[in-house]
């Protein structure tokens, strides 16, 4: 459909937001400038899947919500073709007082669904969100993984020519995850452009053929994703401040490796594993742990040597920081194997 | 058929307009976002498809902001025309039976007229604030938007002035004409108070105590204004100050047409064609820079 090359052409866009604050009861307060993006030029053709990357705050959503031309630039001009979809979050717009039906029905009518075809569209989300008779309960009823599932399999179905992702993935239980994260990728597949900003490091590098790293509302790296990534590492490594997650003890197994802890942690709070592979030099991130004291990985997540370093990943605010000391297999232990 | 097409040099200009045709078609559905500081400008046409999507985000819209007001009520909508009914009645109640010397149909009238202007105004103010309709993925243009606001208010004053409009016409021997003309003037006094109402919009976004001022003002005014009481009423300096007042145009005017006891005709027409040369002024400026302001307060925290 679209036939210029070309499907965002930014120049020069800098974004200030204008924000009202009072510091004393009888002020009158005054109006902050805060620059959010400044000076960002960039192409982006028809088939690119791009991401953008950097710390909170560094202006990624700040700028594909001013792609999808709902927030004013200060400067700069910004063209944009086609269709554009914005995904964040997982509400398109649901409505507590009507049931999941309901919403779904009108939401996909005032999106574009043809009505002819939304009757399959109302099947395809219930069969994909699995809310059984929740599905004609009323919205404002749903916990908030259901709502998540519900507003997952909506936006999941949507087409457009340009889709702009602002971290729409991880809603519902693990199995759905898994569930989402496929059907997010379908979705890719037949949308022509994707720009995803994420700290999804690997789902970027999965997704995406092109990486912009964005830091204090800079863009200050354009190139191949995977370069992208290198260079993110590198500008947010250097402020890395390690936090201690202590261990009692670990122990080495023929299924695997397990850890006792001091506290409890949880994986809502944003924690994961990453395996240095000494031979290979390589990472291997496990995102998937569960809640409790203890953290056990499997012998099949583990590379075959097992001469591999061990380092537990928190993420809080704005990057993940170290949650243990690093742990060093011994290459008895590999040898043992 | 290109064979054919081609074969006679009529046949190839046709070919070629049907080329050029064909390779303009596209273009011409492509729809273009260019995004200014000044302006945030949709270019191309709009397919009969889109059209017919961009009603049905109109409807979505109206549905929404009227759920809103009916929401976990028993009787549901039925509530949008029984509230300003109840209400009259209550005030029917105390102005007729407890001092037992005002006309009803005064009073249906003023109540009626009052309250339409108050939601109109308060529509306007917070028209501009809601940025996309309840609809979050997608860019709502502004025409769409105020074109469910548009919608939203006429249905809104209609369901607010019918049923009252019928108890005047049964009950209290209004004519049909003159109920007909009551609710046109209801529309009409809703329209030009949004659209005065949205120019007050990013003051308000600005300043929330401006918001809470006009609500004071409002509900002084529906003591001070000739609501309950026609202006014949007033006297001294009430009655000087309500000659600037412009609701007190509308509700005498409709207390003349449907044949009550009014003060319209002895008011200075002067007064009344400057109102309402700027009332109008104001909500055509209203309307045409509720685009601008929309999109001026996206960046606005």
């Amino acid at each position: 459909m679209v036939l210029n090359d070309i499907v965002i052409s930014m120049e020069n866009i800098a974004i200030d937001y204008f924000e009202y604050t009072r510091e004393k009861v009888f002020s009158l307060g005054k109006i902050n400038q805060i620059q959010a993006v400044k000076n960002a030029s960039l192409q982006i053709r028809d088939g690119e899947r791009v991401a953008i990357i950097g710390r909170n705050g560094s202006g990624k959503s700040t700028l594909l919500r001013c792609i999808a031309g709902m927030l004013r630039p200060a400067s700069g001009r910004l063209e944009t073709t086609g269709r554009i979809l914005f995904l964040s979050g997982v509400d398109p717009g649901f409505d507590p007082e009507l049931t999941g039906r309901e919403n779904i029905k009108q939401l996909a009518v005032a999106y574009g669904v043809p009505k002819v075809e939304i009757e399959d569209f109302i099947s395809s989300v219930k069969e994909f969100t699995e809310l059984g008779d929740a599905f004609e309960r009323k919205f404002g009823g749903y916990s908030g993984g259901m709502r998540g599932k519900l507003g997952f399999g909506f936006i999941s179905d949507l087409r457009s020519d340009v889709l702009l992702i602002d971290e729409t993935f991880g809603a519902g239980d693990r199995e759905f995850k898994k569930k989402s994260r496929s059907k997010m990728n379908a979705m890719i597949d037949e949308i022509s452009t994707v720009i995803m900003c994420t700290h999804g490091l690997p789902l970027a590098r999965d997704i995406c053929d092109r990486g912009l790293v964005m830091d204090s509302g800079n863009l200050v790296f354009d190139g191949p994703v995977s370069d992208a990534i290198d260079y993110y590492e590198e500008l947010t490594s250097s402020s890395i401040n390690w936090v201690e997650f202590p261990y009692n003890e670990k122990y080495v197994s023929d299924e695997g490796v397990f850890f006792d802890f001091k506290t409890e942690f949880k994986v809502a709070e944003g924690l994961r594993l990453v395996i240095h592979d000494q031979r290979k030099k390589e990472f291997i991130i496990i995102e998937e742990l569960d809640d409790g004291e203890n953290l056990f990985i499997k012998r099949n997540a583990l590379p075959e040597h097992l001469d591999c370093k061990f380092k537990l990943q928190q993420f809080r605010e704005d990057r993940w920081y170290d949650a243990s000391r690093y742990i060093q297999l011994t290459p008895k232990v590999a040898e043992e194997e | 058929m290109a064979k054919r097409l081609f074969a006679t040099p009529s046949g190839v200009l046709t070919a070629i307009g049907i080329i050029g045709v064909i390779s303009k078609l596209p273009e011409r559905f492509i729809l273009k976002l260019i995004i200014e500081h000044s302006k945030c400008l949709v270019l191309g046409e709009r397919t009969n498809v889109e059209k017919v999507v961009d009603r049905e985000k109109v409807l979505f819209m109206v549905r929404t902001k009227f759920r809103k007001t009916t929401k976990r009520r028993f009787l549901g909508y039925a509530w949008l025309v029984l509230d300003p009914l109840i209400l009259s009645l209550i005030y029917l109640f105390v102005f007729t039976v407890v001092r037992a010397n005002i006309n009803a149909t005064s009073i249906l009238i003023g109540i009626t007229m009052y309250r339409v202007f108050q939601t109109s105004l308060m529509a306007g103010i917070s028209a501009i604030p809601d940025p996309n309709g309840g609809l979050k993925c997608e860019r709502i243009s502004t025409k769409i938007l105020l074109s469910a606001t548009v919608l939203h208010r006429t249905i809104d004053i209609f369901f607010q002035t019918s049923l009252i409009t019928g108890i005047l016409v049964y009950a209290f021997d209004t004519s049909v004409s003159g109920g007909f003309i009551f609710l046109i003037l209801c529309q009409i006094m809703g329209f030009l108070f949004f659209g005065f109402g949205s120019i007050l919009s990013p003051l308000v976004k600005r300043i929330p105590d401006i918001g809470t001022l006009i609500g004071y003002v409002l509900r002084l005014g529906f003591f001070a204004s000739p609501a309950m009481y026609p202006m014949s009423r007033m006297t001294g300096l009430h009655y000087n100050f309500n000659e600037y007042n412009p609701f007190a145009y509308f509700a005498e005017s409709a207390r003349l047409l449907l044949g009550v006891d009014s003060v319209f005709e002895s008011l200075n027409p002067l007064h009344f064609l400057l109102i309402v040369t700027v009332l109008v002024l104001l909500t055509i400026i209203g309307f045409k820079r509720i685009d601008f302001l929309r999109w001026r307060m996206t960046t606005w925290s």
